[in-house]
């Protein structure tokens, strides 16, 4: 059973190989480094001041703030549908139901791969802020990159609560995109939660509310009480469990599969 | 003998054939299998298909006849009853797992991965069916694919489709093939080439075939046995010279004679008989056993009869006969 499901696992990962899913990982992770990059270099005036006493902090401020803030939100989304367009695209969900696999095996192993591109995602992310802080400094030689040692541990900190944080919306979204062929109608509902979550954001039970769950664990968010945030981490892996139950036993009982 | 007996001993006799093999006689057996997608609309009526082991079972019907739909059910893609269908002798439902690793299917258009290369898309099927690698390079030789192995397939034309999509198919050497339309859309050179490979995958490789198609020409010629479907409803059900004999005893009966008028006269009481011209009448829905009979009628009248026969029809109009009765 564990060796089928890592087979099957491995050829979904076949799969993405070349695909839209793959290319957006990587471009999206390398996306606000550079662009910081280009900020950097092109007003040093303005920002070699700003990153005179600790460039790194700031840096991963600037990379952070708009990718919790929109991009990372909009990534699972967009991420989550592609993995799974790749079998409606080519009509291969008949096929998929055709082999020797339990609906378990077909739910989790394709989760298992929006699941680590996701976690690719946040690494490469880390990977390209690194870069782009040494790039900047190479460009532009009074940034002082190069004297301040790499903050590891507050990256994997940050990393690690915004990926807690958007676990609860790829698990909705994985289940929207399995339920609907059609590519626009989970990145539709997707994006109007999301938008509906900035509109009700200072609503005082927000932590229920998993579209805003990124934002509230980057952000400090005045007028909200001070452990949003946790509770925001804490509902987040309430919804992703009871999401991935009720998401796989909806997939599994369907009439009609592929 | 009537062609229901002829059916009967044959299928006895098969029947003790696969028991000595260990095979069960029928690969695939459906029970009453009824399917509707909405309570008001019944695609499946009672379909009671029997596929019997090693034959080539052709399953014939127009679009919509619910062929693709029956083929979905038997391979557990809709949901059926508990005891509607068994695969090699197994029920579905509760075997599903292990009856899929013995079936190789291509439902509908080919389903590929149009960014992978061909060798990929097998692989993909490879490592959930966990055969062995090479298997990757015998079915790309089988079905001529092997040079164009490291292609993308959104570069494949449909016939290279087509045939990538039986490789997938046949990756985990499969005892039993489910081919939904596999020459559709192909021109006649691919649909000659699909015939061939599905009669060598039958005849070198022992696989029990069950392949759909709304053109009975293409398949006329490979399958050993027939099943048609209209509206739902199995019409025909049986070996190919069961089929011929129906064939024969539906097909026109064409008599050219001195006076057609009398002759008509003293026939449409007994006959469903048409005039065609002033020399020629036909008479429609007349068995072989009738003609002796009719002949009789028209010798008794003192009608000089210059010639008298069935008219040959090919399992085309025979199948459009059949479903249009």
């Amino acid at each position: 059973m564990t060796q089928s499901f890592l087979l099957n696992t491995k050829a979904e990962f076949l799969k993405s190989k070349k695909t839209a899913a793959f290319w957006l990982t990587v471009i999206g992770a390398a996306f606000t480094p550079v662009i910081n990059v280009f900020k950097c270099v092109g007003r040093p005036d303005y920002f070699i001041p700003v990153l005179q006493s600790d460039p790194w902090k700031v840096f991963l401020e600037y990379n952070w703030q708009i990718a919790s803030f929109f991009l990372l939100i909009m990534y699972v989304i967009l991420v989550t549908s592609l993995v799974v367009q790749i079998e409606y695209r080519n009509g291969t969900w008949k096929q998929v139901y055709a082999l020797p696999r339990s609906y378990a095996d077909i739910f989790f192993s394709k989760f298992l791969v929006v699941h680590v591109m996701i976690a690719g995602c946040f690494v490469l992310f880390n990977f390209f802020i690194v870069v782009c802080g040494y790039g900047t400094a190479l460009l532009q030689d009074q940034f002082q990159f190069f004297s301040h040692p790499v903050p590891w541990s507050e990256m994997i900190s940050v990393s690690i609560k915004m990926y807690v944080s958007v676990l609860a919306i790829l698990v909705i979204q994985y289940w929207l995109s399995l339920r609907f062929g059609n590519f626009i109608i989970p990145m539709g509902i997707g994006l109007a939660l999301f938008t509906f979550g900035f509109m009700i954001r200072q609503w005082e039970h927000i932590d229920y509310y998993p579209y805003m769950y990124p934002f509230l664990v980057y952000f400090k968010n005045p007028g909200l009480p001070p452990d949003m945030a946790q509770k925001a981490m804490i509902h987040s892996l309430v919804w992703s469990g009871g999401g991935l139950g009720v998401g796989f036993l909806d997939i599994a009982n369907r009439k009609g599969k592929g | 003998m009537s062609i229901y007996s002829c059916f009967f001993f044959r299928l006895v006799t098969n029947a003790i054939l696969h028991r000595l093999d260990g095979m069960p006689e029928f690969t695939i057996e459906t029970d009453q299998l009824d399917y509707s997608f909405t309570p008001s609309q019944k695609i499946l009526h009672t379909l009671n298909l029997r596929v019997p082991s090693g034959s080539i079972y052709c399953f014939l019907g127009p679009n919509g006849a619910g062929k693709t739909t029956t083929l979905r059910a038997l391979l557990g893609l809709l949901k059926t009853n508990p005891g509607e269908v068994s695969i090699f002798g197994l029920p579905f439902l509760s075997n599903r797992i292990s009856i899929l690793k013995r079936i190789g299917s291509l439902i509908e258009q080919p389903s590929l991965y149009g960014h992978l290369t061909g060798s990929e898309n097998l692989e993909v099927f490879r490592l959930s069916y966990s055969s062995e690698k090479k298997r990757i390079k015998e079915v790309l030789e089988i079905t001529g694919l092997y040079d164009a192995r490291n292609q993308v397939v959104r570069t494949y034309s449909l016939g290279m489709k087509q045939r990538l999509a039986i490789a997938l198919a046949l990756v985990h050497d499969p005892e039993l093939l489910i081919l939904d339309e596999p020459t559709n859309g192909l021109d006649p050179q691919g649909i000659i080439e699909t015939r061939h490979l599905i009669k060598r995958l039958h005849q070198e490789f022992n696989k029990t075939i069950l392949i759909s198609s709304h053109l009975l020409s293409e398949v006329e010629k490979v399958a050993t046995h027939f099943g048609i479907i209209h509206k739902g409803h199995l019409l025909f059900q049986g070996a190919r010279k069961a089929l011929q004999e129906l064939r024969s005893e539906h097909s026109t009966f064409e008599i050219e004679a001195e006076d057609v008028d009398r002759a008509l006269v003293v026939l449409e009481n007994k006959f469903d008989v048409r005039k065609i011209d002033d020399s020629r009448l036909s008479v429609v829905r007349i068995s072989k056993d009738q003609t002796p009979e009719l002949i009789g009628f028209l010798v008794q009248q003192k009608i000089r009869i210059y010639k008298a026969g069935f008219t040959q029809t090919n399992l085309e109009d025979q199948f459009i006969q059949i479903i249009t009765s």
